[in-house]
């Protein structure tokens, strides 16, 4: 099926016949890459899989004051990476003892996962992600896995251009060496 | 165009900056369970549904009714104020110590004599009483009185007596 515009997505929507059927088709369309937007930064498929749902749930809510400023997909990522970072923020603040830190537990989630089928290079890879602070990790992800340009991610995020690059230019960095020193 | 050769330019800084980086498979390790991206859209839209509908409800409570409850609150809670300031029946009198003794005073005695001597009765004591009798230096025998206050005349008196229809033998006496 041909994926629909979001311009027509948001005709639908906008008109209370139709607006059902427009959500659905923008959650049809959109429902992959914010899932696995989110399920490279929170690792765990539960943990995603409520998050997705949060992420659509606040479109939803939000959908009519949305005044087309931004093309509707920077905006619906928007969402879903401040979903991501407010999630990881929660989840630093439940375990507020050092030695049970987030990316130890998100290793342990990555490391017991039964949905991870890469191989053991891919899985040093995500080890050497988790070891990158949650901003940048989000960067490096949307640049090399989602492959958005420098453009997009600074809508998305709210960064410049300039700031973004020396962002995902260190992580790259940082990841190398892991790579090469594990 | 442009962007397939940045896409290009990008793969090939990075393979210079991070060769091993660049040598990992590229593709998704992660898989979501089967079925799932078939589900999830319905499962959403249960989601949203109430949520659509506690949002009609409370839009159409506060949205409808809100600005008059406001207005009508106003204008309660201003008529309760004007009513406790001005009209309060419940409102205790504020007398001061000296003001309230003698009106209970005044009030008592009026009450006690209203209700246990007639006003003839009380006009034939004042005006027998002779000065040596008198214990009370409050009590004034007529003309001490009428001395003491030259403002009123016995004609004063007399037709005092005569509003209060005073019987006309007991004024004459």
């Amino acid at each position: 099926m041909a994926e629909s515009s979001d311009e027509y997505i948001l005709s639908l929507i906008r008109d209370k016949n139709s607006q059902n059927y427009g959500f659905s088709l923008l959650v049809q369309k959109y429902q992959e890459k914010i899932y696995w937007l989110i399920r490279h930064m929170l690792i765990d498929h539960d943990d995603t899989n409520d998050t997705v749902q949060d992420v659509f749930i606040k479109v939803w809510n939000n959908i009519q004051n949305f005044r087309e400023d931004s093309q509707l997909y920077t905006w619906i990522y928007r969402i879903a990476t401040n979903e991501a970072l407010s999630v990881l923020r929660k989840k630093k603040n439940l375990f507020f003892l050092p030695i049970i830190n987030v990316e130890k537990k998100l290793l342990e989630s990555l490391t017991d996962d039964n949905y991870f089928t890469g191989d053991q290079i891919q899985m040093k890879l995500q080890q050497a992600i988790l070891e990158l602070p949650a901003k940048q990790r989000l960067v490096f992800n949307i640049k090399y896995f989602g492959a958005l340009k420098y453009e997009d991610i600074a809508e998305i995020t709210g960064t410049s251009i300039g700031a973004l690059k020396a962002s995902f230019h260190l992580a790259v960095k940082r990841i190398e060496k892991y790579l090469t020193s594990h | 165009m442009n962007n397939e050769k940045n896409i290009l330019n990008e793969d090939e800084e990075l393979k210079k900056m991070a060769p091993v980086l660049s040598g990992v498979n590229k593709e998704n390790p992660f898989t979501a369970p089967e079925d799932y991206f078939e589900a999830l859209p319905q499962i959403i839209m249960r989601k949203c549904q109430p949520n659509l509908q506690a949002k009609k409800w409370t839009r159409g409570i506060f949205t409808v009714y809100k600005p008059v409850m406001v207005v009508a609150t106003v204008i309660v809670a201003f008529a309760i104020a004007i009513f406790l300031l001005f009209v309060n029946p419940w409102r205790p009198v504020q007398k001061n110590e000296a003001e309230y003794t003698t009106f209970v005073q005044d009030e008592g005695m009026i009450n006690d004599l209203s209700d246990d001597i007639d006003e003839s009765t009380i006009i034939e004591a004042v005006l027998s009483e002779s000065p040596e009798n008198s214990t009370d230096s409050a009590v004034l025998e007529k003309d001490d009185f009428l001395m003491e206050n030259p403002d009123y005349t016995k004609d004063d008196l007399i037709n005092y007596l005569l509003d209060a229809d005073t019987d006309m033998d007991i004024i004459t006496q």
